[in-house]
């Protein structure tokens, strides 16, 4: 059942870090600070965000999927723009075509340094959590029921927990913005 | 100096210490903005948020 409370959105500039400074990145910031950066609001307030979060020494933590998902994109997003279209790129993509894909690796490589490099910035190593950690897998299906989330949203959620954190950045507001007790800094 | 020792031990105690701390082979000496500027820029009209919807909800390819 769908709880009818939800996220308290919080402001990445307004409002004071968590006591304990540390946030929980969720893909979708991470893809807005490289990939939109300065060309969009949100790409601008991503980078203005991780600079406020270097500048404050918080700690910064994620799922090992945050990486997975962030080099399906860049890959997604090299095929969409040689392709033309999303169709093309998915095809290319389910045909393994090594004629579409091979020219585009050097730049998905980049694309992964970039995150490397950001990830290099802060003072404390960031935290990377595993979905194999005692109970976190347990954890994320019941959130996928109670909350209809996709598979990689409950783990997600379900590492945040894991380390008992409330605080997640996040600009996918529609999906996380459904569970109860969290804060998401999502606002800018 | 003590309340910043205090407060990244509690969240080292809370891990567990099983977390894995991420440590980069290479420490980047550029500013957030100059890593991100370096990347190939994408189209107009391609939001990566989307994709990423789009990969969850449909699982990836």
């Amino acid at each position: 059942m769908i709880s009818e409370k939800r996220a308290i959105c919080k402001h990445l500039f307004r409002d004071p870090l968590p006591e304990k400074k540390i946030i929980f990145w969720d893909t979708s910031f991470a893809v807005a600070a490289v990939f939109e950066r300065e060309k969009t609001r949100r790409g601008m307030a991503a980078i203005n965000f991780i600079q406020r979060l270097q500048k404050e020494k918080a700690i910064i933590a994620f799922s090992s999927i945050l990486f997975d998902e962030f080099l399906q994109i860049a890959l997604r997003a090299e095929l969409i723009r040689s392709q033309g279209s999303r169709s093309k790129a998915d095809r290319a993509l389910q045909e393994g075509n090594a004629m579409v894909i091979r020219p585009h690796i050097k730049d998905i490589q980049k694309d992964m340094e970039a995150l490397g490099a950001i990830l290099s910035k802060f003072e404390y190593r960031p935290y990377v959590i595993f979905p194999t950690e005692t109970g976190l897998v347990e954890n994320a299906l019941d959130l996928r029921c109670n909350y209809c989330l996709a598979h990689a949203d409950s783990i997600h959620i379900a590492s945040m927990f894991y380390g008992e954190e409330k605080n997640m950045v996040s600009f996918d507001r529609e999906d996380f913005g459904k569970i109860a007790g969290i804060s998401l800094w999502c606002k800018f | 100096m003590k309340k910043e020792i205090d407060r990244v031990a509690e969240i080292f105690k809370r891990y567990n210490g099983s977390a894995v701390r991420y440590q980069p082979r290479h420490y980047s000496d550029k500013s957030i903005k100059e890593i991100c500027d370096a990347v190939k820029p994408l189209p107009t009209g391609i939001d990566p948020v989307k994709i990423l919807h789009d990969i969850r909800k449909k699982g990836y390819l």
